[in-house]
């Protein structure tokens, strides 16, 4: 006891509003956060009332004094819920810029600008390239910089709508006097509160007094039942005990006094709210990935650019040239393209699900669904239309299907239970159509609807008395005047067991007979058989009362019965249920078909939790497994892992949010990708913790969208599979993407180790990669992500172990096509070299004199001299051709890299934005040459048409060896050779 | 595909925790399989031939393409010429001597008269320039395409096929190897030299009439005491100090053997033996100690002058000290 009460008190202290001296504001978040994961543990509404009291210092009749209110309030704070340390968005801004490549980049910016400095103070006339080139860079810096901000970035408005679920008055008493406008932010522990139906609960009570109290308890269990609470005796989960009402739970029916047990973020919502709010989403794995590919080649160009730094140092290169090395290792290791290439193909496919009624509001979300391995669904809402139907008629020995009672129309027994149906249902129907009322009542009356005109029923039969539901009697009764013959009629609706009791004889299709014990077996079995397939259900009987004993002007007292509850004629039983979204079971076989594993993680009981398991096909046979929270409570982690692995197949009930939440980390450090789909405020936690978090858009809580990544609009269970096969597109096309990208990689560097290698002038320009990185390679790249699937995705296993960058694609892109490439571009330098009479053989070793300012008379291998400005516009051409050659052979690897299996002649052009892209790269790259400012600012040159085809012909052999390597692959020839190779 | 089966028969035992180390080091190689980084033996032979046959193939190509396309290139005529290559039709200057332009981007002349040491070394460099001027090469036999070479004149006739105007380098006394150039002397010669560009003819200058401006008063001088003579018909030069102190420090100029490059050498059309025209340029008497930054500017019709690019221009610094 001692330790609990201990343990309540750190926690309170934790969330008093003064910061705590000791803590850095994060490490009190995350203290907060570990706190908030532990199930609730408190004996306050186990104790009596009247310690429980005496621990509050208050007074059931006067509530607390309002000076110890004001004290109390000043030391525990206001009775709200507290936002989250956030980072602001200058923090979000700055972090994006510098993370991935983005530090490499400001090196190589500073670096620049460090050079041009110095040639600034050496120099009377220095060349601007090297500020021109830093401020490029920062400016593709500050462009990818942005593409992360936008992606990472979300303002997050979860705290927002749980305060909106908060009432703003609240009635309390204090000092013996009742205030209706107390605010409700001003309540402490201890106060006395009541509430009325249509009230929100202004914080977790314990009732003292009450009548007809129901509340319901959706937000926190996910289940829109109204359920009854009074003071009882508590149960040892305070979740489910009956005496406790719940802060921002609506009272549905009665009223109630209750003493405040807890306040704030310590209550059961303010719980659920501050994991919501506080929990960090994992990074997706399409992040993961990116992430570590990104370390691994930042690390490799720095690597390259330090080794290469010292060798040129020590081979004699001025500190000058040294920086422009560096510079360009960096600039052309790096896929500047990379980040804004997966954020437009990730916005893309957003954008496509949008249409199919899937708002995706976190990007990596999508891709994460593709990866996904377990969805862990909530039931109610989700895979149920959370409104309850008639599923079963169960009159005398037979079980009808809901479906099929049409056939049944002219049986009197039926007849007669539409008659006390209609009658003993509560709800109404308003003028506008809509029923109102409580959700089973609801059902009868809509299933009645279909069958019987109950209106008429009710019109011919006049409601003269009536019983209302309580939790004692466990039934409801009415009187009504049958208009045919004058005579009273009994009619009773309620739990089976208790109706069957008050039954004498029983309705059959030929007549009543008397209810033998027999029958009673038959009725229990029957009950229990429907019950066992989670339906709830509900039996009807009545009695008609004869004119003697009651005449038509008979005072019925329903205060003092004064008519017969017994001795009834038994009609049947109703199986109520909530049943399963049509859409869902074949959903759900898909997506097992796809290599998913789907659990169930519900509030609900485990029997309709199983039933609805094995209608939707969750459960498959009877291994299915069902946990409840209980069972759960008392697990350990490795013996909830241990479940995990051994069956597949399992169903959590009756699960509080911070349960589902453990499950969801418990599937995680598996290694699981989880998916949550949900509609509740208890799911939030659950959605915000896990790799995708599924809301609805029609029946969700504003709080589970709030938190969701992924908001499935018209509430279509079936647009997950979409997700999951869109996703998993989305990853092949993505390393169709990536590897166009790296493909370009390998010219750009190899340029670099040319000229310290062999001393030719540089071949390819810092500024022209930055142009092929960022402006040539963009479009084609993203329009890859267009490409439709190359095989049945949905027929495969997520991927696990699957890399998005493998040691196949880096040999497929620096291997193989890039330096093809690089050939192809070293090619058409030669040429432009030549034809202006620099032989290559006259190229090798010339690099000092070609870059020397100073020796105006360079003389070529046809005996004519150049100045320095000639030889540099010279170069320019030659790197403008480079340039173009790169042009040249990416739009052939956008068509090669369309496809990663099928030929090219199977899959043709039929990607319209693809071709638009080509098209594009072509005319920018036209552009950039041809515009006099562009080519002057991007170190291009307007170059003879002749030299654009000096790529083709390695453009065709990159083709031909490329549907070559894919021929082989397919047929699997040399035992797999290119299968193993180049296979990504 | 045996082995695969194999293995998937066995239970699945988790994978020994190998220390990050311990794993690098069967990384490196492993005893249990044989393999090397990662490889076995035969693997790595079949990978290495795979990319040996790949590349040979890849640079076979190339070769082969640069092959075909050597073919379409004439071995003495380049493909473009005069302004529809980069090159264009507006020649630089050059000079000599130059420093060592290997390792430091200077265009400093700086010796000290006292020291033989540095005198012979800037004499060196110029005797190494004029070697292919002279017939006889410096080691053993004729220089290449030497035979080709007739001494012309402005009224000399059109020149054979094979034939090219000679230099007389030995003529530019006292710009001689034997006087050290007269860098012992305190007045240094400098050797210039116009750009060749395939086929480009000068437009001189050969009357009084049209001289541009900013054409310096000495040369206009010059060329009007030539005009409408042969002797006119030449490409003129002028070297003159950049700022107004270098104009004071520079002294008299003397151009050997003649103010330019007459037209007679042009145009240029990579004849075997061919020689660039030279002007020495000889400093008689530079003011010592200081340095002089010198700007000298070829005088055409055709040619157009650019400072900053160095279009018809040439730029130097000179230096001569005592003690």
């Amino acid at each position: 006891m001692t330790s609990r009460s201990s343990s309540i008190a750190s926690i309170t202290d934790l969330f008093r509003p003064e910061k705590n001296k000791r803590l850095r504001s994060k490490d009190l978040s995350s203290t907060r956060l570990n706190v908030l994961k532990k199930e609730i543990k408190t004996d306050t509404h186990l104790v009596p009332l009247d310690t429980l009291f005496d621990q509050l210092g208050t007074d059931p009749v006067k509530g607390l004094t309002r000076y110890k209110a004001q004290e109390l309030l000043e030391y525990y704070g206001y009775n709200t819920l507290t936002p989250a340390t956030q980072y602001g968005w200058t923090l979000v801004l700055f972090k994006s810029m510098c993370t991935g490549f983005s530090i490499l980049i400001w090196i190589g910016a500073l670096l620049c600008l460090i050079a041009y400095l110095i040639e600034m103070t050496n120099k009377i006339n220095p060349s601007y390239d090297n500020l021109y080139l830093g401020c490029v860079l920062i400016a593709v810096d500050v462009i990818c910089g942005l593409f992360s901000f936008y992606q990472n970035y979300k303002s997050s408005k979860i705290m927002k709508t749980f305060n909106s679920m908060i009432p703003v008055y609240a009635n309390c008493v204090r000092d013996g006097v009742m205030d209706s406008e107390t605010p409700v932010r001003n309540l402490v522990r201890g106060d006395i509160v009541e509430v009325k139906a249509g009230d929100i609960v202004p914080a977790d009570i314990r009732i003292i007094e009450s009548k007809g109290f129901k509340v319901d308890n959706s937000s926190l269990t996910g289940e829109s039942i109204a359920v009854l609470r009074a003071n009882v005796e508590g149960t040892s989960n305070i979740l489910e005990s009956p005496n406790v009402a719940f802060f921002s739970t609506q009272c549905v029916e009665g009223w109630a006094l209750g003493v405040v047990l807890c306040c704030g973020d310590l209550t059961a919502l303010g719980r659920v709210a501050g994991l919501a709010a506080r929990l960090k989403p994992a990074l997706s794995p399409l992040a993961r990935e990116l992430k570590s590919f990104m370390r691994c080649m930042s690390l490799w160009a720095l690597c390259l650019g330090f080794f290469l730094a010292i060798a040129s140092l020590i081979i004699g290169y001025p500190f000058m040239q040294t920086i422009i090395f560096v510079i360009g290792i960096i600039v052309a290791n790096i896929p500047e393209g990379l980040q804004p290439t997966v954020t437009a193909s990730l916005t893309l496919t957003a954008q496509l699900m949008v249409k199919k009624q899937c708002l995706v509001k976190n990007l990596d979300a999508i891709e994460a669904l593709g990866a996904c391995t377990t969805i862990c669904s909530d039931k109610t809402g989700t895979l149920t239309q959370n409104k309850m139907c008639v599923h079963h008629i169960w009159m005398w020995n037979q079980t009808y299907n809901v479906s099929k009672i049409d056939s049944e129309k002219n049986n009197k027994v039926f007849q007669s239970l539409t008659i006390c149906g209609a009658l003993c249902s509560t709800a109404s129907i308003q003028s506008d159509g809509n029923i109102s009322g409580d959700a089973s009542e609801k059902a009868i009356l809509n299933f009645l609807m279909e069958h019987d005109n109950p209106m008429t029923i009710r019109d011919n039969f006049p409601k003269v008395a009536e019983i209302p539901f309580n939790s004692a009697n466990k039934y409801q009764a009415s009187v009504c005047l049958n208009k045919y013959d004058s005579k009273f009629v009994v009619l009773m609706k309620g739990a089976p067991e208790y109706i069957a009791n008050r039954c004498a004889t029983i309705a059959l299709k030929t007549g009543n007979t008397s209810l033998t014990t027999e029958m009673m077996k038959v009725v229990e079995l029957a009950t229990e058989k429907l019950a066992n397939s989670g339906e709830r259900v509900l039996a009807f009987a009545d009695l008609t009362l004869n004119t003697k004993e009651f005449p038509i002007d008979f005072e019925f007292d329903i205060d003092n019965i004064n008519f017969p509850l017994d001795k009834l004629r038994f009609l049947g039983l109703l199986g109520l249920m909530d049943p399963p979204r049509q859409e869902v079971g074949n959903a759900i076989r898909r997506v097992r078909e796809a290599g998913v594993r789907v659990m169930m993680v519900t509030g609900d009981h485990p029997a309709t939790a199983r039933a609805i398991a094995h209608e939707v096909g969750i459960a498959t046979s009877e291994n299915c497994y069902i946990i409840t929270g209980t069972e759960l409570r008392d697990m350990s982690s490795d013996v909830l892992n241990w479940t995990l692995e051994k069956y597949y197949e399992i169903v959590f009930a009756r699960t509080s949010p911070t349960q589902k939440l453990q499950i969801v980390e418990a599937c995680q450090s598996r290694g699981d990708v989880v998916a949550v789909t949900g509609d509740g405020v208890n799911d939030a936690p659950a959605l915000r913790k896990a790799d995708i978090g599924i809301s609805m858009g029609l029946t969700g809580s504003q709080v589970s969208k709030q938190t969701a990544d992924i908001v499935l609009m018209d509430d279509n269970f079936a647009t997950i599979v979409t997700g999951i096969e869109e996703g998993r597109k989305i990853f092949d096309n993505l390393k169709k993407s990536v590897c166009y990208i790296l493909i370009s990689n390998a010219p750009e560097i190899l340029p670099v180790l040319m000229f310290i290698l062999f001393s030719i002038p540089l071949p390819l320009g810092v500024m022209t990669i930055i142009c092929v990185d960022l402006g040539t390679d963009m479009w084609p790249a993203v329009s890859l992500a267009y490409e439709s699937a190359e095989s049945d995705v949905m027929d495969r296993v997520p991927r696990k172990s699957e890399r998005l960058v493998s040691a196949r694609m880096l040999r497929q892109a620096y291997g193989h096509l890039g330096l093809m490439e690089f050939a192809a571009g070293m090619y058409a330098y030669f040429i432009v070299m030549a034809e202006h009479g620099f032989y290559p053989a006259a190229l090798i070793g010339i690099r000092k004199k070609w870059d020397n300012v100073a020796i105006n008379d360079l003389e070529d291998s046809l005996g004519q001299e150049w100045t320095y400005a000639e030889r540099k516009e010279l170069e320019r051409a030659a790197q403008a051709a480079y340039f173009v050659a790169i042009v040249v052979t990416q739009m052939t690897n956008g068509i090669i890299c369309k496809t990663r299996f099928n030929s090219f002649f199977q899959v043709g052009m039929k990607n319209r934005i693809l071709n638009m892209g080509l098209v594009f790269e072509l005319i920018l790259a036209c552009l950039l040459c041809y515009i006099p400012g562009l080519s002057n600012f991007f170190q291009t040159y307007p170059i003879r048409v002749r030299w654009w085809f000096l790529a083709i012909p390695f453009a065709v052999l990159m083709f031909v060896f490329d549907e070559f390597r894919k021929y082989c692959i397919r047929n699997v020839m040399y035992n797999g050779w290119f299968n193993n190779l180049s296979y990504y | 595909m045996a082995d695969k089966n194999k293995v998937a028969e066995q239970y699945y035992a988790p994978p020994p925790d190998l220390g990050k180390w311990e794993a690098f080091r069967i990384f490196l190689y492993n005893s249990e399989t044989g393999q090397v980084l990662g490889r076995t033996g035969s693997s790595w032979a079949k990978i290495l031939l795979f990319y040996l046959i790949f590349y040979a193939i890849l640079v076979g190509f190339f070769a082969a393409l640069l092959a075909v396309f050597y073919q379409t290139l004439d071995t003495k005529v380049p493909k473009w010429q005069l302004d529809s290559s980069i090159i264009g039709s507006n020649p630089g200057l050059g000079f000599r001597p130059m420093p060592d332009t290997a390792n430091v981007e200077s265009t400093l002349i700086y010796y000290k008269v006292n020291d033989k040491g540095s005198v012979l070394k800037w004499a060196r460099v110029i005797d190494e320039f004029l070697n292919q001027y002279r017939k006889k090469g410096s080691g053993s036999g004729e220089a290449h395409g030497a035979e080709n070479r007739v001494p012309c004149s402005p009224s000399s006739g059109p020149l054979g096929e094979k034939q090219v105007c000679d230099v007389p380098v030995d003529d530019f006394n006292p710009c001689t190897p034997a006087n050290q150039y007269n860098y012992e002397q305190a007045g240094p010669c400098v050797f210039l030299k116009l750009n060749k560009i395939y086929n480009w003819r000068p437009q001189p200058y050969n009357n009084t009439e049209d001289l541009p401006t900013n054409m310096p008063e000495d040369l206009k001088q010059h060329i009007k005491t030539l005009s409408g003579k042969p002797d006119a018909n030449t490409v003129w030069v002028s070297c003159e100090g950049e700022n107004p102190a270098d104009v004071e420090n520079i002294g008299p100029v003397q151009y050997i053997p003649r103010r330019g490059f007459p037209s007679y050498y042009y145009p240029f059309t990579n004849k075997e033996g061919y020689l660039s025209p030279l002007v020495a340029v000889l400093f008689e008497k530079p003011r010592t100690g200081v340095l002089i930054n010198i700007e000298c500017k070829a005088w055409a019709k055709n040619i157009f002058y650019d400072r900053y690019e160095r279009r018809g221009s040439v730029h130097f610094e000179l230096m001569v000290d005592r003690a």
